[in-house]
């Protein structure tokens, strides 16, 4: 929607494109304002006595001006949902066809008895794909980052958390990776479920 | 705070992660959202 990401921190050129690797390709440009240490944070007021900088958002409009600044808890992220309704207040005309685009292919719940709604990094994941695939259990993938129809259906489910691995067994919505309650909902024998 | 709504926002440049260099300003005519985050392993 005619909008650039850019993320920024005081890491290193190489710490990033380390992290990024581990992200599985990440779509925005990272930046390392990290010599002068820190020197962006600080012009922008989000640099900590620490020497790294707060959890910041600024959005700013075509013209370069400030639109909005959310300064928050430092282990809380970024709600994309409120990026986009402030996007929407400074350019609606870009909103607008942003959501023509985006929400014409509604994708249809894929036909499958087992459905893991995840993302590529989360451990969790990783360990129910493992143990899926260890009992032969055909199953269908769905990564939360890009199809964010899904997101929100995992925020219904998981009281407003974006948690993973989430999974829709055959109807039966389980949120996190309990191995138990997946297990039985597969009708595997306990014995089964490691 | 030192910057607040409505004021233009500092520009700057910096390297990405791909090597790039990036001018805020070469972004004028799109919106941009500018994410701080502390450090690099913690989510984004």
């Amino acid at each position: 929607m005619q909008t650039q990401v850019l993320g920024l921190s005081v890491d290193s050129v190489p710490c990033l494109k380390a992290w990024a690797e581990s992200l599985g390709g990440i779509t925005y440009p990272l930046l390392s304002d990290f010599y002068p240490h820190g020197k962006v944070a600080e012009m922008y007021g989000v640099l900590r006595p620490e020497g790294y900088s707060e959890r910041a958002i600024f959005v700013i409009d075509k013209q370069g001006i400030i639109r909005y600044v959310d300064v928050h808890d430092i282990n809380e992220q970024p709600d994309n949902d409120l990026l986009f309704r402030v996007l929407a207040e400074i350019d609606p005309e870009a909103a607008a066809r942003f959501s023509a685009q985006t929400s014409v292919p509604t994708t249809p719940e894929p036909a499958a008895d087992v459905i893991m709604y995840c993302t590529p990094w989360c451990p969790g994941c990783r360990l129910a794909r493992e143990f899926l695939s260890k009992h032969n259990i055909p199953f269908v993938e769905i990564d939360i980052n890009r199809d964010r129809e899904a997101a929100a259906k995992v925020r219904a489910w998981a009281n407003g958390n974006e948690t993973t691995p989430t999974f829709n067994i055959k109807g039966q919505i389980i949120v996190n990776f309990d191995r138990e309650k997946v297990a039985k909902a597969l009708g595997l024998p306990p014995w089964e479920m490691w | 705070m030192a910057l607040s709504i409505g004021q233009a926002a500092p520009d700057f440049t910096l390297t990405s992660h791909m090597e790039q260099t990036v001018r805020l300003s070469d972004y004028r005519g799109k919106n941009v959202v500018l994410a701080f985050f502390p450090l690099a392993w913690t989510p984004v």
